[in-house]
This record gives structure tokens, sequence and C-alpha cells, in this order.
């Protein structure tokens, strides 16, 4: 394996630039060989002070620094270069489908928009007769699993070709896991009004189910098999 | 809407399916390649006219929404856009030329459907 590989960031600055470009980097490997894309795009960083990219907790918690590294979207933080190099040459961009602030930066008002539409949040106005807190039994809680580790690092809409032409109307993979994380929640009282209010030509069935969603998850997630599951309830409430 | 219109793609295609499936079988149990009339009497029953009707209209229905995705995400300025900044003012009249040719077709193929099929006795 050799030493060094080139590390080719997209550049854009909208106060200076007219258009975007790539910036190559030549970037040296640890000692100990294990290297993060974070730490790549960080030495480039040290070389050239102007790269700028969003990073804060670097263990794949945060969600901050999504980027698409060889045409594939995922953390930088938590994907080894290896994993991703390909003859010698890594090139990241920000995530597609969402405008550039600045070289890596997106603007996630977009994205957000989606998560806010699908009212994230329990929503039950029953007494609570514990004094403190709704109970669920253990098998309702199990429902939830794979639905509620999301970081909303954006990865799998941003990589889904319906958010892309449509993220005004297509609710898009990462809102819709969440939609469905309330629907399945035994504690939440709007089940129905949160089906109904997705049961229209857009915001769940453009999904066309080619999966890219599932296969860039970082958190190994399945946000293609919540939408099914959507879709399911929405044929059962008619 | 949502799943109606999901439940009229899924319903249609199988009855275009359970066509093209009787039209094939048809061809290997009956003798049409031997005597074209077996085939024309067979086709202008009134059974088949009925079946062919049902197709052709599920097809319809099944096309549209096909046709009508392809228009949300490609006719559209920010798709178009995409591609030259300069265009993307031509969306709009891309979008209603896109619909005007997919209603002439629907109405050739009517026209073509009921006075040149159906009516033909």
């Amino acid at each position: 394996m050799s030493d060094e590989f080139l590390l080719s960031l997209y550049r854009f600055d909208p106060e200076k630039d007219e258009r975007p470009y790539m910036s190559d980097y030549k970037i040296s490997y640890p000692e100990t060989g294990n290297m993060m894309v974070i730490d790549a795009i960080r030495q480039a960083q040290e070389n050239d002070s102007t790269v700028t990219f969003r990073r804060s907790c670097a263990q794949g918690v945060c969600g901050s620094d999504g980027v698409n590294m060889n045409g594939q979207n995922g953390l930088a933080c938590i994907t080894p270069v290896a994993d991703v190099i390909t003859r010698g040459k890594l090139e990241v961009r920000p995530l597609p489908g969402l405008p550039v602030i600045k070289d890596l930066i997106v603007d996630m008002k977009p994205f957000y928009e989606q998560y806010e539409k699908i009212k994230p949040f329990l929503d039950n106005e029953d007494e609570v007769t514990t004094g403190h807190e709704r109970l669920q039994s253990p098998e309702d809680r199990d429902k939830l699993d794979g639905l509620y580790e999301c970081v909303l690092c954006a990865c799998c809409s941003t990589s889904c070709p319906s958010f892309w032409w449509n993220p005004e109307k297509f609710v898009g993979p990462a809102a819709l896991l969440q939609a469905y994380r309330f629907i399945a929640d035994t504690r939440d009282k709007q089940k129905r009004a949160r089906l109904k209010k997705l049961n229209d030509a857009f915001s769940v069935y453009r999904c066309h189910g080619i999966m890219n969603c599932t296969s860039v998850c970082p958190k190994g997630l399945n946000p293609s098999k919540a939408i099914n599951e959507i879709k399911k309830e929405l044929r059962r409430i008619g | 809407m949502g799943t109606f219109l999901w439940l009229v793609q899924r319903f249609s295609s199988l009855i275009i399916l359970s066509y093209i499936l009787f039209i094939l079988i048809s061809y290997f149990v009956k003798p049409y390649h031997i005597d074209a009339q077996v085939w024309f009497s067979d086709i202008n029953s009134i059974q088949m006219k009925i079946f062919t009707s049902l197709f052709l209209v599920m097809m319809v229905g099944h096309a549209l929404q096909g046709l009508k995705a392809v228009e949300d995400d490609y006719f559209t300025e920010r798709t178009i856009g995409m591609f030259l900044a300069q265009t993307k003012h031509l969306a709009k009249f891309l979008r209603y030329s896109y619909r005007g040719f997919i209603g002439l077709v629907i109405i050739v193929l009517s026209y073509v459907t009921v006075f040149s099929y159906l009516m033909e006795v």
C-alpha cells in the first residue's frame, strides 16, 4: 500500500467563486494505517485553511459530517478511507440535492422542513395515569428498534432520486422512517391522522423502492422497510 | 388518493398481464398461424372486444401514472435548469407539450379502437 493518496475535495465559495471546482491534496496515511475520511479532510485543512466542512462528535453520533465519498453518501467520521478509495484517489463532495453553503457544507433546511412535516413528537392528550410516564409493554417497545436510532445525517434522503426531484412534496426516507417511528408507537394517539396526512401521490408513494436509502444509512437502519410498513398501514385504513 | 392510485396501478398491471398471457397462450393453443380467419373471428368476438377494451383502459390508466411520474421528475424548472440553467424557463412549455402529446396519443388510440375495432362487425 502506498504511503499517500490523492484527496479531491469539492470547493465552492459563493462569495468568491463563479462555479464549483475540485482541489486535490496529497494525504499521508498515519503510521497505524487506519484513517477515517474525516481525518483526511482535516489533514487537507491543515495545508489549506480555507477548506470548510462540518463536524462535531467525530464518532457517528451527531450526524454532522454527512458527505458523498467516491459517489457514496456516508458519515466521514466513521467511514475508513480504505473502504471508499478507488485507484489511490478519493473524491469528497457535499451531499447531493441540497444547496451548498460553502465547500462540503450544505443547507439542511429542505431536509429539516420534511422532518417538521411529520410532527416528530408523541401526540397523546390522554391523562398520564402513572403520574410521570406512559407505560408500554416490552413487545411494543421492541417495535421501535431500528427506527429511533436515526441521527438525521441526511445521507439517506440525499441519495434518493425522488428527494432530488421533489423535495417539497416527497417526504424523504429519513422523515418517513421517523414518521413510522411515531405511527408504530403505541403511546401515540394520532396514528390515523398521521397516516391520512401521508396519503397522497407524493408523500410516501413517490418512493419506488430502489433502496438507496437503506444501502447508505451509516447507522445500518432500513428506511425502505419503514416506508413499506407505512404503505401497508395506509392500505389497511383504506 | 395515494393508496387509490397505488391500487389502480397494481390492479391494472394484473389485467394487462392476464391479457398478454391469454393472447400468448391462445397463439399456441389455436391454429392462428395456419388460418387467419380463426384469429379474426376470435379477436372480433364480443368477449374479446370487452377484454381488449378493458386491457386498453387499464393500459392507459397504468401508463398515465408512470408518465405523470416522469413529468413530475423531469419536466420541472429544477431538473431542466440542472442541465442548463438558461433553459429552465422552458419547463412549463415542455410540460404542456408532453401532456398534449400524451393526450393526442390517447385520442388516436381511442378513435382507432372504437371505429376500427369495436364498431367493426
